[in-house]
């Protein structure tokens, strides 16, 4: 029997006593997909950032060597999950529950001060600048194939969710979705990056939150239904405004009195997320907080 | 098919894995790999999603079957010469895909620290290169994480590399550096460094080239190299400390393989060194000492062996590591006669006037060692790293050598904005053209050191500038005197014999180390001295 060292909150406040029957989506060295009552679940090592919809596991071998294959049946219950055939079990009693909402009903993002140090993400993302990837639409250096696709759309975007109007976000949102490479292609990497800061910015200016909840989940679903399974699930995550462990903790820098190195090492995990994904992310975060953090719009 | 217009036939085709999902790091990987291949003029990979088809058309890689590819799908879209180019890209891609042993992973380079652990998470070793306002947290990071440090950056301050050495040496961390450029650990070479042979001798060495030197030469004597340990160039001045130093010389004294120590620096100031002597005199391991241009008495007064250069220092140690008693080494490998009647030979083909020696290095340690060597024969040499105060040239880089001049390259007026003469030795080889027109230059010294992480041809530039230089002299009725010596091993990718053969073809008279190069060219100015 495996342990869970930490458990997403959205997660462990839908599991019910009795056992819910999902299967395997897929499995990769450091995750495996659970769907589950039309929802995709996720299996992580302990090495990993949580992510929302997934727990983190004791484990020191890849997923693969655990026997675990797509197709197979999982039980999922409040006190374990399971894949019966493959004799693997993770004990849920005892890890740590953690809420990963980009908009907490208590918690504050920090002092309330335009990113400053919008000028240093920018600065680190150019470091980092990968050259299939997208960050091109932040910097303005030469774009990738990807990113010629993506610029002239970001247009609309900006203005849908400058407006909250949520229809056109979602038309916005679906035209750019699933574009470049990577398994969670770069365009929804940056889409991500984008709602997750835009949540951030909102909040901090005191915007009805419903409203700001509406426009991000017609988004999100919207592209999701432009793209894989595994990336509409991580678009779906944060149209119900959850984020991983590091997007958080990056925007919290971003809007708290961080110091720079504090700035970069969160930076650092953000961009460390997948091949390009990081990137990409980080690009989005910097696209929206240039646009909607310059008071036309927010506060 | 589909023709493109030069008439020449090509095949745009498709490969698609149905609902497969394989990360993105593979991904990348593929997608890298397919564009390495014979035969593929371009080739897209991804998941089948709408935007995705659309750029594999855009990009003329529209081939049948593309639309009725899903989001949820893998596919690959390739232009090919022929159907064995696309045969070999389906094969790669099969290979990349089920191949699950490590070399996998070691196509992709983590960007951080964390995704480099999570590759490998036994990591215990950093080379850290970046610019010196980030390096001490980067550093720091790795030490909190148990992973010792080799620092190539510079421009650390030093309240930051004091703090970050005592943070080290309390957790038994090695902090090699700042500016440390070599280092061999468990016979891995790190940064600058030379295929050595393995052997019983550990090196703890606050010199680069001094360290590449002493490593390189026993391998030409036939010793082997256990160790060799950076501690920065500052670790003994007073504001450090030595802890580095201190550091290394314990890990040396509890290596097993280690029987014999070297240790290299500048001499360092006097209560430093006598602590850093004490504790290798307590070592229990024979140890020899190269305080270059330092007080040899001194160190023997410890019961320790003194080099008398770098050269020495190899020749010690190898004997020691033999069991064998250590004598100095001051002569020539070619014999003392065979140098002396070969200099009073060269020294008869100056012309008038020519009486200067100029010395352009890569290496400072070396540039250092040979201005040592002969400071005490040619009375004044400037230099940008003068030994005497008032001997110190102005405006180096730019401005005209002055009587006897001797340049290091490596030197921050010379390599900002540049790569490290190491890497591109060209403002050097310029260097020996330019001195090669005055008319008052008669021995042109350098020294080509070569490695790990050097040029892959230091001496192609140099070669060329030295024939310059002498055709040059010679068709104004001068001799031009090239001393040179190299720095390396056979082994080295750069090869040691055809290095020196380059050279010496070029007209260099080619000395197997840096103090023979010096010694020899004192022995032509002697001889000039005579004449004049």
């Amino acid at each position: 029997m495996h342990k869970a060292v930490q458990l997403c909150a959205s997660w462990a406040q839908a599991l019910q006593p009795g056992p819910a029957e999902g299967r395997i989506h897929s499995v990769f060295d450091r995750a495996v997909n659970i769907e589950v009552a039309g929802r995709m679940v996720c299996l992580l090592p302990a090495q990993r950032c949580l992510y929302p919809w997934s727990c983190t596991v004791e484990s020191a071998r890849p997923f693969p060597l655990e026997g675990l294959k797509p197709g197979m049946r999982a039980e999922l219950s409040c006190s374990a999950v399971g894949v019966p055939e493959a004799r693997y079990w993770v004990d849920l009693a005892g890890a740590h529950v953690r809420a990963l909402t980009l908009w907490p009903g208590e918690q504050s993002h920090g002092a309330a001060r335009t990113p400053a140090n919008l000028p240093a993400l920018r600065e680190i993302l150019s470091e980092r600048a990968e050259r299939d990837g997208l960050c091109s639409l932040a910097l303005g250096t030469d774009d990738s194939l990807c990113a010629a696709k993506v610029r002239p759309l970001l247009g609309a975007l900006d203005d849908a969710f400058l407006t909250l109007d949520a229809h056109a976000a979602a038309r916005a949102a679906a035209a750019l979705a699933g574009c470049g490479p990577g398994l969670t292609p770069s365009s929804d990497d940056m889409l991500v990056g984008y709602v997750s800061a835009f949540f951030a910015l909102c909040r901090r200016a005191g915007r009805d939150r419903g409203a700001v909840c509406a426009v991000a989940k017609a988004a999100c679903e919207a592209a999701a239904g432009k793209t894989n399974l595994i990336s509409g699930s991580f678009l779906r995550q944060c149209g119900d405004g959850l984020a991983c462990e590091d997007i958080l903790h990056m925007l919290d820098a971003v809007f708290s009195d961080a110091p720079a190195w504090r700035l970069r090492a969160c930076a650092a995990r953000v961009l460390d997320l997948g091949a390009t994904s990081g990137a990409d992310i980080l690009t989005g975060m910097v696209l929206s907080l240039q646009k909607h953090a310059q008071g036309e719009g927010i506060g | 098919m589909r023709k493109v217009k030069s008439g020449v036939k090509r095949l745009v085709k498709l490969e698609v894995h149905k609902n497969a999902y394989y990360d993105s790091v593979t991904l990348m990987i593929i997608s890298k790999e397919l564009k390495k291949l014979a035969g593929v003029s371009q080739a897209l990979v991804g998941m089948g999603t709408d935007l995705n088809r659309e750029l594999a058309r855009g990009s003329g890689l529209g081939a049948p079957g593309l639309d009725a590819v899903t989001a949820n799908d893998f596919f690959v879209a390739a232009d090919c010469r022929d159907e064995a180019a696309f045969n070999a890209c389906v094969s790669k891609v099969e290979e990349l895909l089920t191949r699950r042993d490590d070399s996998g992973q070691a196509a992709y380079c983590p960007p951080t620290l964390e995704g480099a652990r999570k590759l490998d998470p036994a990591l215990n070793m950093a080379v850290i290169s970046v610019p010196g306002k980030y390096a001490a947290d980067v550093a720091q990071s790795c030490l909190d994480r148990g992973i010792h440090v080799m620092l190539f950056s510079d421009n650390v301050t030093v309240e930051e590399e004091k703090a970050l050495k005592e943070y080290a040496v309390a957790r038994k961390l090695l902090l090699m550096g700042p500016d440390c450029g070599t280092a061999i650990v468990n016979r891995v070479p790190l940064a600058f460094a030379n295929a050595v042979r393995g052997g019983n001798i550990g090196i703890a060495a606050a010199s680069g080239t001094g360290a590449q030197e002493v490593s390189s030469l026993i391998d030409q004597l036939g010793g082997g190299v256990s160790q060799l340990l950076g501690t920065g160039g500052r670790d003994l001045k007073k504001e450090i400390g030595g802890l580095m130093m201190k550091q290394c010389l314990g890990a040396l004294i509890r290596d097993p393989a280690t029987e014999v120590i070297v240790l290299i620096s500048k001499p360092p100031a006097r209560e430093i060194a006598d602590e850093i002597l004490r504790i290798a005199r307590d070592a229990g391991k024979p140890a020899v000492v190269c305080f270059i241009g330092g007080d040899a008495e001194h160190i023997r007064s410890f019961g320790l062996t003194a080099a008398l250069s770098l050269e020495d220092a190899a020749h010690k140690a190898v004997a020691l590591s033999r069991g064998e008693q250590p004598e100095d080494f001051l002569g020539f490998d070619m014999g003392g006669e065979r140098a002396e009647a070969l200099a009073a030979e060269i020294a008869g083909r100056f012309a008038p006037g020519q009486r200067y020696v100029r010395g352009f290095y890569t290496g400072g340690t070396l540039c250092d060692e040979a201005m040592k060597l002969m400071l005490d024969r040619l009375g004044h040499i400037h230099s940008n790293i003068p030994l005497r105060p008032e001997d110190r040239l102005d405006d180096a880089r730019n401005g005209a050598s002055v009587a006897h001049t001797f340049l290091d390259f490596g030197d921050d007026a010379f390599t900002v904005g540049r790569p490290h003469p190491m890497i591109d030795p060209s403002l050097r080889a310029e260097r020996v053209a330019r001195d090669g027109r005055d008319p008052a230059c008669a021995v042109i010294m350098t020294d080509c050191v070569i490695g790990y992480g050097s040029h892959p041809d230091p001496a192609g530039d140099l070669a060329a500038a030295i024939r310059t230089a002498r055709a040059g002299a010679e068709a104004e009725g001068r001799y031009l005197c090239c001393v040179a010596s190299v720095c390396g091993t056979e082994a080295d990718p750069q090869s040691l014999f055809r290095t020196r053969k380059r050279l010496s073809d070029a007209g260099a008279a080619v000395l197997p180390s840096n103090a023979q190069a010096a010694r020899f060219a004192l022995r032509v100015l002697a001889h000039l001295r005579e004449g004049s």
